[in-house]
């Protein structure tokens, strides 16, 4: 019996050394190499992003997600880039910061992207960003993340990220000047209490510095609230301020909470919002209110927007991209597992947008990454991306405004051109430089 | 289960001295638990503003502020820290955790240096805020705030748990302390019979079973001594 179970243990002692020796002589040193050097697969490219699919946040990270899948599903479908097809690897993070670094991990070591693409926040991004620079042998980049934060546009970070949008830095500025232009000098900014606020708030506090001026109040609001939620405080702080405009950096819900109640406590002065806080989301909760209370909730309200209009017509990338929404709008909706971690109900059910700023930036950063991957050859490594990025220089993504990277500043942030837009009869149309001394004090 | 006269008042000296050990043991823990622990709390909270000053000078003087507030948003996770604000060498408050906004009451006197604010916020509650220079101060100033209630809780909680165990300590005392004097005072309270029953003509007791009185004068101790003596007196033989 005991020499029976001897041989019975010798015999699979002999087949697992055997398995490990041939595994060992088929595994190629090189392969370890090229997964360093991020080589592609043969036949698809990964790019990993980490957004809020289920949570606050999440009509953004789904718009921006479903834009880009409208310009990759067609071009996948037509064979994608030499061969490749391009496949975005969603994970929801529910716009919280230990998600994203678990996400992060995930797509670096399990996954093995080629990129990280289109990251969703500003809290999400300054702690992902540290994960990138402990792995920077890998190579792995954050490309065209949906933030203006400074986090990823200046030491120590600057130099594993590539941006297309304008800063929060730069619309702040624009709106500042525009505001001070029309003597609207007492500004105040309602803002949320992380990262992302604060990104805002600094931006503001420079743009009026520029002016000789200050802050003139503020308020928060804390990541995640609702817009039913009663934002009375924070406007009883605008009420006693007085500010002759707000500037709201948030999210769409808490923003569209904090106008409707300025507006019902009769707090009439301008508010700007930010394009993160995701407009047509905004609106959207807005015309619900106002067919509920009869108020006017959505005039005096000015956004600013990192990408043209998604009605301007005149721009090529936008008839594009409308054509692109109008064909595959059912096609491209994250899987519900995403969208619905605890099951869909009716009331949980995410109604897509049919156009919107977000989706267009989703739309414009997969066509910017395609346009990097042409030019990477047939074999594109991680390796490469970054010098592939900085060596593009003027190129043209049909936005009708010229895009740069790399140059003598080696920049890495495409877009400089902040864009501003009102509300009229329930759609967002563009306030030209002209128009904006109706916003004048009066 | 009686006890004799004789023992009660050794009995109540005993509860009286327990009940002495446990009321100073509990006032002194009271004392050392709410020093020690306010005093680890206010550490901390220094140790947490110091680490933010001297770690994140590198944010603060290129005024990146969303990085900034990206650290001192995870420090007010940890629990019993309230809330966290950096103040810039212009006295600006650049980063912060407060909704809906910084109180009036911190408005009002946070640029006075100290190193320890105690402070009462409308609304908030009961704070200890303690500070740390950046660049000792040049480039601004950490500030810290504890909930004071919370730091109660704490101390309520532990001296609570001491309490407790310090009690069932007493009434085991007790208990065993009773049972012990009934064991010692039950055989002379048999020695009390016998005498009554031997030497008193009032007979006015039972007399005493007489394998109660064998083992009694078998006894080898002072009692079973005394029980002998008073045989001998009786001039009588069981």
């Amino acid at each position: 019996m005991v020499e029976e179970a001897q041989t019975w243990f010798r015999s699979r002692l002999m087949l697992t050394l055997a398995l490990l020796l041939v595994a060992a002589l088929l595994g190629d040193p090189a392969s370890a190499k090229d997964k360093t050097a991020g080589n592609a697969s043969q036949s698809e490219i990964r790019l990993g992003m980490s957004a809020d699919f289920s949570a606050s946040a999440r009509a953004l990270s789904i718009e921006l997600y479903r834009g880009a899948m409208a310009y990759l599903l067609p071009l996948n479908n037509a064979g994608g880039v030499n061969g490749r097809r391009v496949v975005v690897k969603p994970y929801d993070d529910q716009y919280e910061p230990d998600l994203a670094i678990r996400n992060t991990l995930k797509l670096m070591d399990e996954d093995d992207v080629f990129a990280l693409f289109s990251y969703v926040g500003t809290p999400t991004m300054n702690r992902a960003l540290p994960l990138l620079q402990r792995h920077q042998d890998k190579h792995f980049l954050l490309l065209f993340p949906f933030t203006g934060a400074d986090t990823n546009r200046i030491p120590p970070y600057d130099q594993l990220s590539f941006n297309l949008r304008a800063s929060y830095d730069q619309e702040m500025k624009g709106l500042v000047d525009h505001f001070v232009a029309v003597k609207r000098t007492r500004i105040a900014v309602f803002y949320q209490a992380d990262a992302y606020g604060r990104a805002g708030w600094g931006g503001l506090r420079r743009a009026l510095d520029e002016h000789g001026l200050e802050i003139a109040g503020e308020a928060t609001y804390r990541r995640g609230s609702p817009f039913d939620q009663s934002y009375d405080r924070q406007v009883a702080i605008m009420q006693r301020l007085q500010p002759d405009a707000v500037v709201c950096v948030g999210t769409y819900p808490a923003c569209a909470g904090f106008v409707r109640d300025m507006r019902d406590r009769d707090v009439d002065c301008p508010v700007a919002t930010i394009s993160f806080v995701g407009g047509g989301a905004m609106l959207k909760l807005l015309i619900a209110a106002e067919q509920e209370s009869n108020k006017d909730y959505t005039s005096r309200l000015v956004s600013s927007q990192v990408v043209p209009s998604y009605n301007d017509d005149s721009v090529p990338a936008v008839r594009e991209y409308r054509e692109a929404m109008d064909r595959y709008r059912d096609a491209i909706m994250p899987p519900d597992s995403l969208l619905y971690p605890h099951g869909k109900t009716a009331e949980r059910e995410y109604a897509p947008l049919q156009y919107g700023f977000i989706s267009l930036e989703g739309y414009l950063n997969a066509k910017l990454f395609t346009a990097i991957l042409q030019r990477m050859g047939a074999n594109p490594r991680r390796a490469d991306l970054a010098a592939t990025v900085l060596a593009m220089g003027d190129f043209d993504l049909g936005m009708g405004q010229p895009l740069s990277f790399g140059g003598e500043t080696a920049r890495r942030q495409a877009s400089d051109k902040v864009y501003y837009t009102v509300i009229r009869d329930g759609r967002f149309v563009p306030l030209g430089d002209g128009e904006w001394e109706a916003w004048a004090k009066p | 289960m009686r006890i004799g006269r004789f023992y009660q008042k050794t009995l109540f000296g005993v509860f009286a001295m327990i009940g002495l050990i446990v009321a100073l043991t509990s006032a002194l823990y009271v004392k050392t638990v709410d020093r020690q622990l306010t005093g680890d709390f206010l550490n901390n909270s220094r140790a947490i503003a110091r680490s933010i000053a001297d770690s994140n000078v590198d944010l603060i003087v290129r005024k990146n502020y969303s990085a900034l507030q990206s650290i001192i948003d995870q420090f007010v996770e940890i629990s019993g820290i309230s809330y966290v604000f950096v103040v810039d060498e212009n006295g600006v408050i650049i980063a912060h955790t407060f909704v809906p906004g910084v109180p009036d009451e911190i408005l009002a006197d946070y640029k006075n240096a100290k190193n320890v604010y105690d402070r009462t916020l409308a609304g908030l509650g009961n704070f200890s805020e303690v500070t740390a220079g950046i660049l000792a101060g040049e480039a601004g100033y950490v500030h810290v705030g504890m909930d004071k209630d919370y730091i109660a809780l704490q101390v309520q909680t532990a001296i609570g748990k001491e309490v407790y165990l310090l009690s069932i300590i007493l009434i085991a005392s007790v208990l065993a302390s009773y049972g012990l004097i009934y064991l010692v005072s039950r055989p002379l309270d048999h020695l009390r019979n016998y005498a009554w029953h031997s030497l008193s003509s009032e007979q006015h007791v039972s007399p005493p079973d007489s394998s109660q009185v064998k083992r009694l004068l078998e006894r080898t101790d002072e009692v079973g001594e005394l029980g002998r003596i008073i045989r001998w007196a009786s001039g009588r033989e069981s």
